[in-house]
């Protein structure tokens, strides 16, 4: 009891570093705990420490870890979604690069909205029905 | 940083392209004032981008006059007043590239080659020194991040700790482009990415001849695992973005957007099919 107690206050004090930017010193902290420690938010702070210095692939394989030891965790979920909506060529922002600045294509036209209603009409009067009751 | 950050030009409208030509022309004449006609031949577009987001974090409109060159004898052309996004991105164009011929100095070339380096080198050395008198800090980070690199290519290592010293070099120069605490903290962590990114463009394109030729390549370890590598480029790209979305910017950024979210992708698909093709042919 007593021990998981120091080590809920050790993680504290470590995501406390990365948030302020002292990502050395949470990185030593990590490191120095021992195998059996390593928990699931072991794995998610070193992950964070990781993308923090801009080590792509050993962050997302981290969060990957943290995820498959606590998929119930939304933090660990979020993280795991980010990582793989980047890898995917998503960008901040909600942009991804196939639709910046994308032509309109066919149905993306106003124009092509009323064509397939009318068509949809069309459709519906062989069957008997009626879409648009004016035409 | 060499040919690799470039818009996807389909998609720049106009007056974008107008301004990015001036920029390129503007960065080419300053170049010429400032250390003269060797320095302008090794101008590369990537400063041009680096001189529009000098000019959009600044909140400064670049001036354009209409002027001859050398190679543009007959019809004038758009070109920016200098200014001084368009001075400090000469200088940094001038460290980027004393560096980088001292690093090819060390790489085994053909004579040729050699030849050629070692003559540039001459004239780069008093630029250099002119350069780094003008942005101290950056050139003594550039040149440990450099001598980091030489350690780094010696004992190998995973392809996050091999793109670091690029990111650090990426990291100096973007972070002198703006003065303002925050501004910088964005732009230093853009430049770190785009370094990373530039570093995997460089590691794809020479990766063919480096396998053939016996020579050490950064992505041996993914074992030619096209698709890891694109993922990886991805998250580069994205962090970019994600900082460059931190960074507050005048109408430049309509240009500037046009890099980030389409032209560096569109960099690195061209990259990797090109490879896919040699690879078949041979």
């Amino acid at each position: 009891m007593d021990n998981n107690f120091n080590l809920g206050q050790m993680y504290t004090e470590i995501r406390q570093n990365i948030l302020n930017g002292q990502i050395d010193t949470a990185q030593t902290m990590l490191n120095e705990m021992n195998p059996p420690q390593r928990t699931a938010e072991w794995y998610f702070l070193s992950g964070s420490c990781a993308y923090n210095k801009g080590f792509m692939n050993d962050a997302y394989n981290y969060y990957n870890t943290a995820y498959s030891l606590e998929p119930q965790n939304p933090e660990y979920r979020q993280a795991k979604t980010n990582m793989e909506y980047a890898r995917g060529g998503g960008m901040a922002g909600g942009y991804s690069s196939s639709d910046y600045r994308r032509p309109a294509t066919d149905t993306d036209k106003a124009c092509n909205c009323c064509s397939n209603l009318i068509c949809a009409d069309c459709l519906c009067e062989c069957f008997g029905g009626d879409l648009i009751p004016c035409c | 940083m060499f040919g690799y950050v470039k818009p996807y030009t389909p998609r720049l409208e106009m007056w974008e392209y107008e301004i990015y030509n001036s920029a390129y022309c503007g960065l080419c004449k300053c170049l010429g004032d400032r250390y003269g006609f060797i320095a302008r031949c090794l101008l590369s577009y990537d400063l041009a981008f680096l001189t529009l987001l000098h000019s959009a974090v600044n909140q400064k409109e670049i001036d354009v006059c209409r002027q001859h060159c050398m190679i543009h004898p007959i019809k004038k052309k758009n070109c920016c007043k200098p200014c001084r996004a368009v001075k400090d991105c000469s200088d940094f164009l001038v460290l980027l590239t004393y560096h980088k011929l001292k690093d090819d100095l060390q790489d085994e070339h053909g004579f040729l080659r050699q030849f050629a380096v070692r003559f540039l080198l001459i004239f780069f050395k008093k630029y250099y020194a002119k350069a780094s008198k003008a942005f101290p800090e950056c050139s003594k980070k550039i040149s440990e991040a450099m001598k980091m690199q030489r350690e780094f290519e010696k004992t190998g290592g995973s392809f996050d700790q091999l793109s670091e010293p690029t990111a650090k070099i990426m990291q100096a120069v973007f972070e002198e482009c703006s003065d303002d605490p925050k501004t910088k903290m964005s732009l230093r962590q853009m430049g770190h990415f785009m370094g990373r990114y530039v570093y995997l463009c460089d590691a794809i394109a020479d990766y063919e001849q480096d396998i053939k030729k016996g020579r050490y390549n950064p992505l041996v370890s993914f074992k030619n695992n096209k698709k890891e590598i694109i993922k990886l480029g991805n998250m580069y790209i994205n962090a970019v973005s994600v900082a460059y979305l931190k960074l507050e910017k005048n109408d430049y950024s309509h240009i500037i957007d046009n890099f980030v979210y389409a032209g560096l992708k569109n960099t690195l698909d061209k990259l990797i099919n090109k490879s896919n093709k040699n690879r078949k042919r041979g």
